[in-house]
């Protein structure tokens, strides 16, 4: 798994090569925070691409 | 009548200093089923925001549809299509806007990895199971918008 993560001009990259992976066919979103006050988080231009 | 395919994955963890290699075998889960579309698109992405094909499912919190865009409050969706599997490598990206000091958007996937994106400083990527421990991880600069894309394959063959 890789993630790319950037904000302004930042650019993060992670790297996991791992043991097994997990077949459930789903994804999930989650907004969170402390839990003094609500999290929130304003999401879109969402895309899933398959790589063949 | 369709086909179960083996897939080999190889592994490479590295856990400080030293480096673990193996290789498993498993059942290809999307091999018994069709796979969801090449790519799929939500401007809006949660349930009631997007009327594509997608099944978006609010398990807990909030989500507000404003135009093109979804608000997220404390919220949990899940992401699926029904009768369909993910493929075996796919890509995500996500763009995150207006996050408060201490907001973290993460993104679960293959129901064992969490990736989190931290707007006080950080990214991380978590291992679930068997129990929560952090894999991977960056410090950032503190921010309030984020592009996020995150990549999942696995070697296979057959």
């Amino acid at each position: 798994m890789t993630v790319f993560a950037f904000n302004h001009d930042e650019a993060i990259r992670l790297s996991v090569d791992e043991d097994k992976y997990g077949s459930e066919d789903l994804l999930a979103i989650k907004v969170t925070g402390d839990d003094e006050k609500p999290a929130e988080a304003t999401l879109y231009d969402f895309q899933y691409r398959a790589i063949s | 009548m369709v086909a179960v395919v083996g897939v080999v994955v190889t592994l490479a963890v590295c856990i400080g200093p030293k480096i673990f290699e193996a290789v498993v075998r498993m059942t290809d889960p999307s091999a018994s089923k069709p796979t969801l579309p090449k790519t799929y698109s939500a401007g809006a992405p949660g349930p009631g925001c997007d009327n594509g094909k997608a099944r978006w499912t609010l398990k807990e919190g909030k989500v507000t549809c404003t135009g093109q865009r979804a608000v997220y409050e404390d919220a949990i969706v899940w992401f699926d299509w029904p009768g369909r599997a993910f493929a075996p490598a796919y890509e995500i990206s996500l763009y995150a806007d207006d996050l408060g000091p201490t907001t973290c958007v993460l993104m679960l996937a293959r129901d064992k990895y969490s990736v989190a994106i931290c707007a006080s400083g950080g990214v991380s990527i978590y291992r679930l199971d068997p129990q929560v421990t952090r894999i991977a991880g960056e410090p950032t600069r503190t921010f309030t918008r984020a592009e996020i894309m995150i990549r999942v394959e696995e070697q296979s063959s057959h």
